[in-house]
């Protein structure tokens, strides 16, 4: 199980990678994990009596990441920071929405990539995957997807004072998820459903972690 | 539930210009005069009257500028115009007043000779003649390059040989414009354009096709049988025939996601009536409407800014097509599990909504585009 309460100020990501997932040290190697000072600077735009623009951003690149699960949290945990500063409180539960979006939509973007990545680089019957055309449209119509979901956060995050809301965030960005994963493995193959590929992580955290 | 989908959403911020508010209520306003009435009924419109009414309300060329015939107001209005047009309950009127000012008037403005913004522009924004686009050939639909339709120099004009199909509004229009391939020219600038006038020898129209919905926009085939046009009709420079067509295709699609998306919203908007708000189907819906409405707004956007909105312009074309099916059949399927509403109204509907995702580029169109555009 999981664990998704996380102290920012203590945050040690490689070790709660490693509390979370030991069986994937190997697979970790080389990846980028956001340190405790990234986080910490997170914690800082908190401090800024600016509305938070930046922060919405740094999450998103935050979300770039593999981590969907541990990247949440720590977006949890940066509205409860944020609910704990009073002049923002107007603006409060908004501001949380989209700070969850934002690592989901960081997340699907990461997936698009990797999914990418995969099939331009994996060759079959002699031409690269990507060459098929029912990949090609599949990808293609996951990023008119992408496309949408960003461009509904951005809009979202350009007008502050208006209503975002949870459900309408989720019921977008979770089937998202889900679909670019669930491609992303069946893309990669039997690699991908082996432990140490990102796709069977991905898998593992979104479908059946 | 209506109060959250007609409720705050956020406006984008080239909507923000100073009496926005003034002129939706006023294209609402006149749209609910001369469009809302021609929708209802069975007969065929008059598109010279409703666009002359149009013109009297200065809505019929929001886009163009004051010395072409038009309002001056910019795209930004166009854009509300193209938007509001969703809301008329015929796809045909949208498709047919889309065609006439957001398809062919563009391309007179951006590549017309001085005489011909007066003799072709002028009178298309005063009602006075019905511009058709001819494109399609019975080989050569989606893959519009490798259309047959040729025009060689013949004199101090052109013989164009060929035959264009399924074009809307050929069996009423003044005038068609048609693209044609020049023999001794390279692709992808080997083809050419042209405004040809109805009456012009060698000009044939076919019978006008039945079809599934869009009553108020017919379609029929065009025959050119050696057809003579003087060079005074030909718009733009020869070879960038296609070149300057696929540009416009991509801003067409943005005006017509805009009116996808408003057709998606009148049908979700009647269907929230007959349903509980927690409907699961209902709320993807919405929040699939809320996605691709914030999409097209974007894609717009950066057509204002001159940035870059190919992807954009084909993603919004294909999530506000594939929309305005689903939200249409959802309301349908809802109007006849509990014998509410106007089912016969809403079967028009998705009958006309279809057809977002066949022309100006079908679905599959749009997913090669953006796999083009992105470089996989
Ligand atoms: C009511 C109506 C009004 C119209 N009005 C006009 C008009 O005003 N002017 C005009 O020029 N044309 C008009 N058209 C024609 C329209 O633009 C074409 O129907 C459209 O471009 C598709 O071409 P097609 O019918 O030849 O289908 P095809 O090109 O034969 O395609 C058939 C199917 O195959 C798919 N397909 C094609 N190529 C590929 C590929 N490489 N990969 C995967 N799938 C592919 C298509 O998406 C489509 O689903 C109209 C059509 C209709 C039905």
């Amino acid at each position: 199980m999981i664990n998704t309460s996380v102290d920012l100020m203590t945050l040690d990501v490689r070790h709660w990678l490693k509390s979370n997932w030991p069986d994937h040290p190997q697979w970790m190697q080389g990846k980028e994990i956001p340190e405790k000072a990234v986080l910490q600077s997170f914690i800082a735009e908190f401090a800024k009596p600016s509305i938070k623009d930046q922060l919405h951003h740094h999450l998103r690149a935050l979300g770039r990441t593999p981590f969907l699960q541990l990247n949440r949290a720590i977006a949890v945990a940066c509205c409860a920071a944020n609910a704990k500063s009073k002049e923002f409180v107007h603006i409060q539960s908004n501001q949380s929405v989209l700070m969850i979006a934002a690592v989901d939509l960081g997340f699907a973007e990461y997936v698009f990539t990797e999914l990418l990545a995969e099939v331009r680089q994996r060759q079959t019957f002699g031409v690269p995957l990507v060459r098929n055309q029912h990949v090609e449209f599949t990808l293609a119509e996951l990023q008119a997807k992408l496309f949408a979901f960003e461009a509904l956060w951005e809009l979202a995050v350009e007008n502050p004072e208006l209503p975002a809301n949870l459900e309408l965030f989720q019921s977008l960005g979770l089937p998202l998820i889900h679909k670019l994963v669930d491609q992303y493995l069946q893309f990669a193959g039997g690699r991908g459903y082996l432990k140490g590929h990102g796709a069977e992580f991905a898998f593992r955290q979104v479908v059946v972690g | 539930m209506n109060q959250f989908l007609l409720g705050d959403h956020p406006t984008p911020a080239f909507w923000k210009f100073e009496g926005a508010e003034q002129l939706r209520a006023h294209i609402n306003k006149t749209f609910d005069r001369f469009l809302m009435p021609a929708a209802k009924t069975t007969t065929q419109c008059n598109y010279h009257q409703l666009i002359a009414a149009l013109r009297s309300e200065q809505l019929s060329g929001l886009r163009y500028a004051k010395e072409k015939g038009g309002t001056g107001a910019g795209l930004a209005a166009q854009a509300m115009f193209a938007e509001s047009l969703g809301r008329i309950p015929s796809g045909g009127i949208g498709m047919a007043l889309t065609i006439h000012l957001d398809m062919v008037a563009p391309f007179i403005d951006q590549y017309g000779a001085p005489e011909q913004i007066e003799r072709f522009l002028m009178p298309a924004l005063r009602g006075e003649i019905l511009l058709s686009h001819a494109v399609s050939e019975p080989g050569a639909g989606s893959d519009v390059t490798n259309l047959a339709t040729t025009a060689t120099r013949d004199g101090s004009g052109w013989r164009i040989c060929g035959h264009k199909t399924m074009i809307s509004l050929a069996s009423l229009a003044d005038v068609h414009f048609v693209i044609a391939r020049l023999a001794d020219y390279r692709a992808p600038f080997n083809m050419v354009n042209f405004l040809i006038p109805k009456d012009t020898p060698g000009l044939r129209l076919g019978n006008v096709w039945p079809a599934l919905g869009n009553a108020q926009c017919p379609v029929s085939d065009i025959f050119f049988d050696d057809l003579w046009i003087g060079d005074d009709c030909r718009l733009g420079m020869p070879g960038m025939g296609m070149i300057n067509q696929l540009q416009q295709f991509a801003q067409e699609r943005i005006l017509s996601s805009l009116r996808a998306n408003q057709v998606a919203y009148q049908c979700l908007a009647r269907a929230a009536q007959w349903t509980y708000t927690a409907d699961q189907q209902l709320q993807t819906l919405i929040a699939e409407w809320q996605a691709s409405r914030a999409l097209t707004y974007k894609a717009m956007q950066h057509w204002l800014a001159n940035g870059e909105y190919l992807s954009l312009s084909s993603s919004s074309k294909l999530i506000s097509s594939r929309l305005a099916r689903s939200a249409s059949l959802f309301a349908l399927d809802l109007a006849r599990q509990h014998s509410k509403g106007d089912v016969n109204s809403l079967q028009t509907c998705v009958a006309d909504a279809r057809l977002f995702s066949i022309s100006t580029g079908s679905d599959e169109m749009m997913l090669k585009s953006i796999a083009a555009t992105e470089k996989y």
